[in-house]
């Protein structure tokens, strides 16, 4: 029979660290219990430097109540929350530097904040997965350029 | 079992669901509201303008927003907003937005993204929960807005789709407003559904 990896003792953060995607799970303090290595890549925060760090005041900018609202809300229903790139652009401010620049110079981020229920199916902490939209954004603008001069 | 009995399952799965969320709503937007027991039914393509033209006339204008959603089944939601709910925003959009700088028609949007959010999580959320399966959700995306009720008809929806209409009156402040939520899924999805709230309902029988 196979053995769920999750019986093992392979660290599964090893998989963590190697996803293209940023990963940060907070408790209810807001304190950070994870931080992956592509924050670590993106933000230049190192694990030492956040894990048990309240996020917000790692980053001052996010002590919104719109941001406080979201993760509140995602510990009272269980249910899922987002951070759409169109509405709020980024999250985390990312400058980006690339060899041929075009559009942003933040990286453009889609957050999606998620419930993790323990055993007896409470939220106990919650996690928050960070996509790099930023091409997706710059080819969404171009083709909206191009429509606009092909209609001209 | 009939069809009629597993809407009616299906219907108290997301009662309870409202049960648990309409305070909290309240509470995190701040306003006071009430949600009375959701109708559902379950439609073909063609039924589903003319039952939301009964419902909300043709006059008047709505606004859509769609969040499609994964794992044991599949498929989309579309929360149907008529134009005196989206006017109704404002005041909760002035409570919430103390704080941004954005404009008011962007945190009007963000506002129908958050309510059709925790409307779609309280039903699917807890239709999942209760059959012992998870779902996982893609952003949620306004893709109309006040415009009017014949638009829908551009909207493409697959042939092979059920589409089962939940309606919610709920009050704000005082006002009531009723709300349609479209959840759009395959024959497959349906079936595993049903065959899944048969098992439940036979689990339930003594």
């Amino acid at each position: 029979m196979i053995q769920e990896i999750a019986t093992t003792d392979i660290d599964i953060s090893q998989l963590i660290d190697t996803l293209s995607v940023g990963a940060i799970i907070l408790n209810r303090r807001l304190e950070i219990i994870l931080w992956n290595s592509w924050m670590v890549q993106y933000s230049k925060i190192e694990k030492s430097q956040a894990l048990g760090k309240v996020i917000t005041d790692l980053f001052p900018e996010l002590q919104t109540k719109r941001f406080s609202w979201k993760i509140n809300a995602v510990f009272k229903l269980g249910h899922f929350s987002f951070f759409s790139q169109e509405h709020y652009k980024y999250l985390f401010y990312f400058p980006i530097k690339r060899a041929i620049q075009s559009g942003a110079e933040e990286m453009q981020q889609n957050c999606i904040v998620s419930p993790l229920k323990n055993k007896d199916r409470v939220v106990e902490f919650v996690s928050i997965s960070v996509y790099d939209v930023t091409d997706q954004v710059d080819y969404q603008q171009q083709l909206i350029k191009a429509k606009k001069y092909m209609s001209c | 079992m009939h069809n009629e009995e597993r809407l009616e399952l299906l219907q108290e799965m997301i009662n309870i669901g409202f049960g648990r969320s309409s305070a909290a709503i309240a509470e995190l937007l701040d306003v006071f509201i009430t949600m009375r027991v959701p109708k559902i039914c379950e439609f073909n393509l063609s039924g589903v303008g003319d039952y939301l033209v009964k419902q909300i006339g043709l006059s008047d204008k709505i606004s859509l927003v769609r969040q499609m959603f994964r794992g044991d089944f599949l498929g989309e939601t579309i929360l149907v907003f008529p134009e005196q709910m989206c006017s109704q925003m404002s005041n909760i959009v002035l409570k919430m937005d103390k704080d941004s700088s954005s404009e008011s028609k962007v945190m009007q949007e963000e506002v129908l993204i958050e309510i059709s959010n925790i409307i779609i999580g309280a039903c699917l959320g807890k239709i999942a929960e209760l059959l012992n399966t998870t779902l996982s959700y893609n952003i949620p995306q306004v893709i109309l807005k006040s415009c009017p009720i014949d638009h829908l008809s551009e909207q493409k929806i697959g042939n092979d789709n059920h589409i089962l209409v939940i309606n919610n009156t709920m009050s704000i402040e005082d006002k009531s407003v009723s709300l349609y939520l479209f959840i759009i899924i395959n024959e497959e999805s349906l079936s595993w559904l049903y065959q899944t709230l048969d098992r439940s309902l036979k689990s339930l029988s003594f």
